[in-house]
């Protein structure tokens, strides 16, 4: 499905004029399809989830109670994304920060800690948050 | 050899489903019932652990379900489908081609990897790659035919890393010698026996009998699959899914029902549900069959079907309806309890074939028809496949089962996605 999307907004140059009398219309040179959002907000359909979160521990990134996230499950997680993730067999969204090469969870409100994980604790990576909608 | 072909396999598909979305319930023994949560149709690897039988009915395992703390599932059809579908995209990234063969297995062939590259750091890459992105685990079995990749996943199972390649002789061979006929893909119980009373006990003997005898005490089916496990391709790639031949929608009933009127409502919501899916698939269909039966263990005992033909081919669910609700009048008889009641659409073919027939004017698509059918379609993607309809399905529906222990919708359903208390 990817490559699709992608195709659709490539700005291809198509000459489809139909030799006719009169002046060709100026705008037949270059035509292009319209913006669709989704070709932006989900390049990895196959691998991309919605998730609606309550709470206000993510407030600081602009993510608020209610709002929906697109969590792309193919995109790589690196220092500072913003992540679902699974501590102790429970789901969290919060900022990935790397102490010293251990990952720790770091809230985006100062009145939550940030979650480190203690021995023996897993950490799963469920998938990158790409997008935040918000209705304001 | 230029390629390769493997099986995937998504291990308890409908259970690593249900997980993928509730990870609180990792390590737990999980199990998903089958519709109207009679049977087994899905066990966590922990459920298969403590014993719970693939199919077992749910009674039967009640004790196991109290002492371990089983959790069950309802079945959950769109879940499973739109998770299937992602999964089989992904794999379709590394194939030169793929035949979905059921839900939750495929076959894939891929060119041979050049020297040096080992085929199985390919598979444990597309294992990974659908852990990661999709969030299902995978077995991968890996040879020369299909028949041998089904045997090469069923070691890929027992296997920590989740694939096995059979390549070499030598290595198909012992494999083959230590596995019972009845396992081989495509033979089962019906075969077995008739191979055993020839000799024929493991698919090594099988793989070793003589074509020509073979040929000439059993179908072409054992004897491709004799070839097949010889390392001989018989079997091509299915990739274009075959149009369906029927369309059947039936369940058992919660408790047993007599009264008319009831199976009335069940058949009509039957009959809606496999209108839909001949929707989906596209077509119309030529005939229907409608069916009931008592509880075949108890007495009286009463089961009969009917076929309807149609007089035009149609896929428009009031008319389907009233000739199935025809059918069921023909061949309810009073004084019984019912414990199931179906209907079987045939003679189906796709829409747009009929509009090359002669008689194209005939059967072109009702427009008004297909704007109502198209509506309600929409309507239940939209708000879910109970937000509308048919009067003749009953409001009440007592005949279904109450049971709900159905998950969200997570991937099909706005209102029902995944939420996160952060």
């Amino acid at each position: 499905m990817g490559p699709l999307f992608l195709e659709k907004g490539l700005n291809r140059p198509l000459f489809d004029s139909k030799i006719q009398a009169g002046f060709p219309s100026p705008t037949d040179d270059e035509v292009g399809d319209s913006l669709n959002l989704l070709e932006l907000l989900v390049p990895h359909p196959n691998a991309t989830f919605y998730v609606r979160v309550v709470g206000d521990s993510m407030q600081g990134a602009g993510i608020f109670s209610g709002d929906i996230l697109i969590v792309d499950r193919s995109s790589k997680p690196v220092e500072r994304s913003i992540v679902v993730a699974v501590v102790n067999k429970e789901f969290t969204v919060k900022r990935l920060v790397y102490e010293n090469g251990i990952p720790t969870l770091v809230p985006e409100n100062p009145s939550y800690p940030t979650i480190r994980l203690e021995a023996e604790e897993e950490l799963e990576i469920w998938g990158v948050v790409t997008y935040v909608l918000h209705k304001p | 050899m230029s390629e390769v072909v493997l099986l995937i396999d998504c291990n308890s598909f409908y259970a690593s489903c249900e997980l993928l979305f509730r990870p609180d319930l990792k390590g737990r023994p999980v199990i998903v019932l089958s519709n109207n949560d009679g049977c087994v149709v899905a066990r966590s690897k922990e459920a298969k652990k403590i014993g719970i039988p693939m199919g077992a009915p749910l009674f039967t395992i009640e004790h196991l379900i109290k002492t371990f703390d089983v959790v069950q599932f309802s079945s959950n059809y769109p879940l499973y489908n739109d998770i299937s579908n992602r999964v089989m995209n992904t794999l379709r990234r590394f194939a030169s081609a793929i035949e979905i063969y059921s839900i939750d297995e495929a076959f894939l062939t891929i060119p041979c990897p050049k020297e040096g590259v080992d085929i199985l750091d390919l598979a444990k890459t597309i294992r990974q790659t659908v852990l990661k992105e999709i969030g299902i685990p995978v077995s991968i079995g890996i040879s020369h035919t299909k028949t041998l990749a089904k045997v090469a996943s069923i070691e890929a199972k027992k296997n920590a890393t989740g694939v096995h390649a059979l390549i070499e002789k030598k290595e198909i061979d012992s494999t083959l010698q230590k596995l019972d006929v009845v396992e081989i893909w495509g033979i089962g119980q019906r075969l077995a026996p008739k191979l055993q009373s020839y000799g024929v006990f493991t698919a090594l003997d099988l793989k070793k009998t003589d074509k020509t005898r073979l040929k000439k005490l059993f179908n072409i089916v054992v004897v491709k699959t004799a070839l097949e496990l010889d390392s001989i391709p018989s079997f091509e790639l299915e990739e274009i899914p075959k149009f369906p031949k029927s369309i059947t929608c039936s369940r058992s009933f919660g408790k047993p029902i007599e009264e008319l009127s009831l199976l009335q409502e069940a058949l009509s919501s039957y009959t809606a549900q496999a209108a839909e899916k001949l929707y989906r698939v596209g077509g119309t269909a030529g005939g229907i069959i409608v069916f009931l039966t008592t509880n075949r263990f108890s007495e009286p005992f009463y089961a009969n079907s009917i076929y309807i033909p149609l007089m035009e081919k149609t896929f428009y669910p009031p008319t389907l309806m009233e000739k199935g609700l025809e059918g069921l009048f023909e061949i309810y008889r009073a004084g019984y309890f019912y414990k199931k009641v179906g209907v079987t659409f045939v003679d189906l073919s796709p829409t747009t074939q009929h509009q090359l027939t002669l008689f194209q004017e005939q059967f072109q698509l009702p427009k008004k028809q297909k704007e109502l059918v198209d509506a309600v379609h929409r309507i239940k993607k939209r708000f879910g496949i109970n937000a509308i309809q048919y009067a003749s399905e009953g409001i009440r529906k007592p005949w279904k089962n109450k049971k709900e222990l159905r998950s969200p919708l997570y991937t099909t359903l706005w209102e029902d996605i995944l939420t996160i208390q952060i």
